[in-house]
């Protein structure tokens, strides 16, 4: 399972940004794929993208969305949410792949505690201020301007520094946007999967279909005798198998003495 | 299990507004296609053509714009005008911010400068919208199935050009500041190609 995700998610990776010819001509592909969203949180700005973030097409369908109603983004979106759900966070999404290969950096970890559940409420309120609220009332793509450290790291790094005119227009947001992917990537090294846990206002979405999600992880309540040691040995925010916090990645199969958790259709 | 009939109807309801979204722009494309039948002799000549970004002193690619007001516009016809070219959408916020720089000039610099905004690659309805929310007077045209953006390639918007009486690119710009940055700015490059 843990061999099979891994590849999965490099798979993913590369597919979604597969436009290579683009990191070394430092523009963007434009192509009519473009118009297509991927699952999971990949850069509209990466110069291998092949196609467009959906938390990133959600804020530009909102913020003219009192010109035309956003129907492909939200229809795309329920439909990843309601299919998928949360796999797409453990499976599907390149940022989630980063952030796992840079908690592979040995040192001192931090563990989940009352606290790491409590900042986890973080996320949606990032998701109704940034994702929406500042869209829709200022007109801004807020998520994307101000926050999203997987946009400096596709896009704003690359394009910047082959781009004369763009590192010309670069300031103090550039800076904060900059100064925010170090925090980011330091956070990922010592907590695991924190940008995910705290800030992702994607993975907030599809938490909400924790529950209706065709795909996800199973408890055999027949086998399980409770003893918990699946959710003791998650590095999520989980109270269990399979709630909101849960990123469906398996792990929790292998310490599961009773043989009480699959992962497949639900 | 007691889930089961909220997911059909999650399904459902999302089936239905990726269908809705991906319909619309097929039928609008359609509907764009019967309407471009007439000029499709010299477009399919530039068509096969690729494209590469401008730089001051190329050569505008001409192209004719369908304007929201009805009439249309060739760049190649504007020998006796210093053409503005602005690439903008409805959900740009600095193109949007930027727009009363525009409707400004051309109202100061009516007789020698034409200002003409292109959408990128929105439908009409959400185009006339705009416009009729916002009262705007200068020329804005459709780009519905992005041939004028294809010839103008760029990584982002707002993209903005001075292109001289000789059709030749003078200025380009990519972003925007407010407006009232941006008037000076587009000000000076028009006085300055203007007195060329």
């Amino acid at each position: 399972m843990k061999k099979r995700r891994k590849l999965i998610q490099v798979i993913c990776a590369l597919l979604y940004n597969c436009n290579f010819t683009g990191f070394a001509q430092g523009n963007i592909y434009q192509g009519e794929v473009k118009g297509v969203c991927v699952p999971g949180l990949n850069c509209y700005s990466c110069p291998g993208a092949i196609a467009s973030c959906p938390i990133g097409s959600l804020q530009s369908a909102l913020v003219s969305s009192k010109y035309k109603f956003p129907y492909y983004v939200l229809g795309i979106l329920l439909l990843f949410g309601v299919v998928l759900g949360r796999v797409i966070c453990g499976f599907l999404c390149p940022f989630g792949l980063v952030q796992e290969i840079l908690y592979k950096i040995p040192t001192p970890k931090m563990k989940k505690n009352q606290w790491t559940r409590r900042l986890s409420y973080l996320k949606y309120v990032i998701l109704a201020v940034f994702v929406i609220g500042i869209p829709v009332l200022w007109a801004a793509p807020g998520f994307c301007k101000y926050i999203c450290p997987a946009g400096t790291l596709e896009g704003g790094i690359f394009l910047v520094a082959m781009d004369e005119r763009l590192k010309a227009m670069t300031g103090n947001l550039y800076l904060w946007k900059i100064f925010l992917l170090v925090v980011v990537v330091i956070g990922a090294i010592f907590i695991f999967r924190s940008f995910c846990r705290f800030i992702c206002p994607l993975g907030a979405f599809y938490s909400f279909f924790h529950k209706v999600a065709m795909v996800g992880m199973k408890v055999d309540e027949e086998k399980c005798n409770h003893c918990n040691a699946c959710v003791r040995q998650c590095k999520m925010d989980v109270k269990q198998v399979g709630d909101r916090e849960c990123i469906q990645c398996g792990e929790c199969m292998e310490h599961c003495r009773q043989c009480a958790l699959t992962f497949g259709k639900k | 299990m007691k889930y089961k009939k909220l997911n059909s109807v999650i399904l459902a309801m999302a089936l239905g507004l990726a269908v809705t979204g991906c319909g619309n722009t097929a039928s609008e494309q359609a509907q764009q296609e019967t309407q471009q039948e007439s000029q499709q002799e010299t477009e399919q000549e530039s068509s096969q053509e690729t494209y590469k970004e401008l730089a001051a002193g190329d050569t505008a690619p001409d192209f004719t714009a369908q304007l929201a007001d009805g009439s249309s516009i060739t760049l190649s016809e504007q020998t006796d005008k210093v053409v503005l070219l602005n690439f903008w959408a409805t959900w740009c916020g600095p193109c949007v911010g930027e727009m009363p720089a525009f409707e400004k000039l051309a109202e100061e610099y009516k007789d020698e400068v034409v200002v003409l905004a292109v959408n990128c690659l929105e439908d009409e309805e959400t185009v006339n919208q705009f416009i009729e929310e916002n009262g705007y007077t200068f020329s804005i045209a459709y780009d519905v199935d992005g041939s004028i953006n294809a010839k103008y390639p760029t990584s982002g918007i707002p993209y903005t050009l001075v292109i001289g009486k000789d059709g030749v690119v003078k200025k380009i710009y990519l972003g925007a500041q407010d407006a009232e940055t941006q008037y000076n700015e587009y000000k000076n490059a028009l006085e300055e190609v203007l007195g060329e």
